[in-house]
């Protein structure tokens, strides 16, 4: 009995963690109800409802175009970052060669350097290269911030898999490729499925390399967005973003399913 | 078959194994024997190839092996997880090593029926290994390590997860297997009475090398150390001195006074000392009419029944403990401790060691 009393200062920060809460994610929900207005302003509250704004995002050419870019470049990064993140980790966590630690962090190292200046230098790096504005240009800068993601998912996949079981089939007389292929990614795959998605996730809402690398022809959803806010500030962009929150939560529960699958 | 020739073993500064000479021959069961950290598992893995050597050279069947990866070795192994693949099925598990072989699949399909048949577990095909129980797990691993009929199989304690009833009657199973099959079984185990059950020589290991290569008479009955008298079966041990020396026997006295005449010759001097063991199955509880040729007085301190045997644990006059095991009767189980008790055995039944 004597537990359920709670101290003050208990009570005072929980509170303020709740009001933290509260406030970062009062944006995203009330972007939802605004979504469903029909007006051709962003309104809070909502007039009436209606389907109209996302009839007109599904109907204007351009908003399809960057939609259809962003799902472009997020399946090249998802690929292209899946064959580079579980090579690398497996490669890490099986094999024992000369600095390891150091290679480990060289390859995670995108995922601690500030977005803003990977941004700069891959500008500068695949302008050199002439791919900057290309849809692969954009698939190569992505990867480059979803790999680590990949890695470390991958890693801690294959802690799970036994490795006494590769042995025995390397005992029966498999070579490491047949290994790979029939013992080890069938066990890892939870792990590879939801480093996929991560790196698809990743991709689908990276803006500021983006900014940095889209051209003209190859803005992908979220630069389409921001200049839209900056443009137009079309209401469209409620119904966009609605959209996406709703793709993240998804993703973020097909992982957390496959976590719990495990 | 498997020929080690001064096969080492280090890790970093540690050294699991040192010198290992050793001949195993074609069809015979084989068992390293050891407490743990004896370097018998170390071994093991030097044969499979899933450890590399640090000294020395490994032969199978005639060919030197020493850089040979696993998969090209070409051997059996069962190991003491089983190391069954989680995400297939019984039947796939066991057609495992035969699709790496490339076979047709109709032939897979009469092998993998004919080795779950051989294993006494047909009807399993379809199940996940993890349906099963530790025993029908056992004899899966078995059967997949047997489909692919490699003259060598390495068994890793392959009983270590079982129950004392389950055990057993998998020891006879695998000696039914290696009767009619023929192969030649390297056996890894810590228990001193399965090594005695299955094998036709014991190899011995303590402290990374072997301390005793031998058939279970041969150890059980000769033993060539203190460490091999104590590891298998019981025994009593006496520190002794040597009083008198003859052509083919000596005679040993104790610290306590006992003394013991004719015992075999190991090449002592006069005046040497030396280790006597005697199992305490041969030492005899004597009444008061009986003679032996070597006798011990002493005070029973306790007895254990332990069902058909029971331990008498002698105290000698001069503090060393015998322990006598004789069949359990209702005479033997009137004796209360504290009484006085005189001990017999034969010269025959005394090892000595140097």
């Amino acid at each position: 009995m004597a537990r359920r009393k709670r101290s003050p200062l208990s009570i005072a920060a929980c509170a303020a963690a709740w009001s933290g809460y509260v406030f970062l994610a009062l944006p995203s929900v009330i972007i939802i109800p605004m979504s469903f207005g029909n007006s051709d302003e962003l309104i809070f509250p909502p007039r009436s409802f209606s389907l109209y704004l996302y009839e007109k995002y599904l109907l204007e050419s351009n908003w399809m175009a960057a939609t259809a870019e962003s799902l472009e470049v997020a399946l090249g990064t998802a690929a292209l970052s899946l064959l580079l993140g579980v090579s690398a980790a497996y490669g890490l966590s099986r094999a024992e060669f000369l600095a390891k630690r150091l290679i480990t962090m060289f390859l995670l190292s995108p995922a601690f350097v500030p977005a803003i200046v990977l941004a700069l230098g891959l500008y500068l790096y695949l302008g050199a290269g002439h791919v900057s504005g290309t849809t692969v240009g954009l698939i190569i800068s992505h990867t480059v911030v979803a790999v680590p993601f990949v890695i470390v998912t991958s890693m801690a996949g294959l802690r799970h898999v036994d490795q006494r079981l590769e042995i025995a089939a390397a005992v029966m007389g498999a070579r490491r490729f047949l290994i790979i292929r029939r013992i080890t990614l069938p066990l890892l795959a939870p792990s590879v499925l939801a480093a996929t998605l991560f790196a698809f996730l990743i991709s689908f809402d990276e803006v500021v390399i983006s900014y940095f690398i889209a051209g003209v022809r190859t803005q992908t959803l979220p630069v389409k967005m921001y200049s839209a806010i900056h443009w137009e500030i079309s209401p469209v962009l409620a119904a966009v973003s609605t959209l996406l929150t709703l793709l993240s939560l998804g993703i973020c529960l097909a992982v957390a399913l496959l976590r719990r699958g495990r | 078959m498997v020929r080690l020739e001064g096969v080492g073993r280090r890790y970093g500064p540690v050294t699991a194994l040192t010198d290992i000479n050793l001949d195993i021959v074609e069809g015979e069961f084989l068992t390293l024997l050891g407490p743990s950290g004896s370097g018998k598992t170390t071994l093991l893995n030097l044969i499979a190839g899933t450890v590399e050597v640090t000294t020395g050279r490994v032969w199978i069947d005639g060919r030197d092996v020493t850089g040979t990866p696993p998969m090209a070795r070409g051997l059996g192994m069962v190991f003491q997880n089983y190391a069954l693949f989680p995400h297939m099925t019984v039947g796939e598990n066991i057609a495992f090593p035969l699709r790496v072989r490339r076979l047709p699949e109709r032939e897979i399909r009469r092998k993998v029926a004919e080795v779950l048949d051989l294993v006494r577990l047909p009807e399993v095909t379809g199940r996940k290994p993890k349906e099963l129980s530790g025993g029908q797990q056992q004899r899966i691993a078995i059967a997949r390590c047997l489909v692919y009929d490699p003259s060598l199989v390495l068994m890793d304690e392959p009983l270590g997860a079982l129950d004392k009833k389950l055990r057993q009657q998998m020891q006879l199973e695998i000696k039914r297997l290696h009767t009619l099959l023929g192969m030649t079984i390297v056996y890894v185990t810590h228990d001193q009475e399965e090594a005695l059950v299955m094998s036709d020589r014991i190899c011995l290991m303590h402290d990374g090398r072997i301390e005793q290569l031998g058939t279970a008479s041969d150890l059980y009955f000769r033993p060539a150390t203190v460490f091999a008298a104590d590891f298998l079966g019981e025994s009593n041990l006496l520190d002794g001195e040597c009083v008198a020396v003859a052509s083919e026997s000596l005679t040993v006295r104790t610290a306590g006074g006992v003394t013991m005449s004719g015992l075999t010759s190991v090449g002592l001097a006069r005046g040497d000392r030396c280790k006597l063991v005697i199992r305490p199955e041969n030492i005899a509880l004597l009444g008061p009419n009986n003679v032996a040729p070597c006798i011990a007085e002493g005070v029973l301190e306790e007895m254990i029944f332990v069902g058909g045997v029971t331990n008498f644990r002698v105290r000698l006059h001069d503090g060393v403990i015998l322990t006598a095991k004789r069949l359990t009767t209702e005479a033997r189980l009137a004796l209360t401790p504290g009484a006085s008790v005189r001990l017999g055995w034969r010269a025959a039944d005394v090892v000595v060691l140097r």
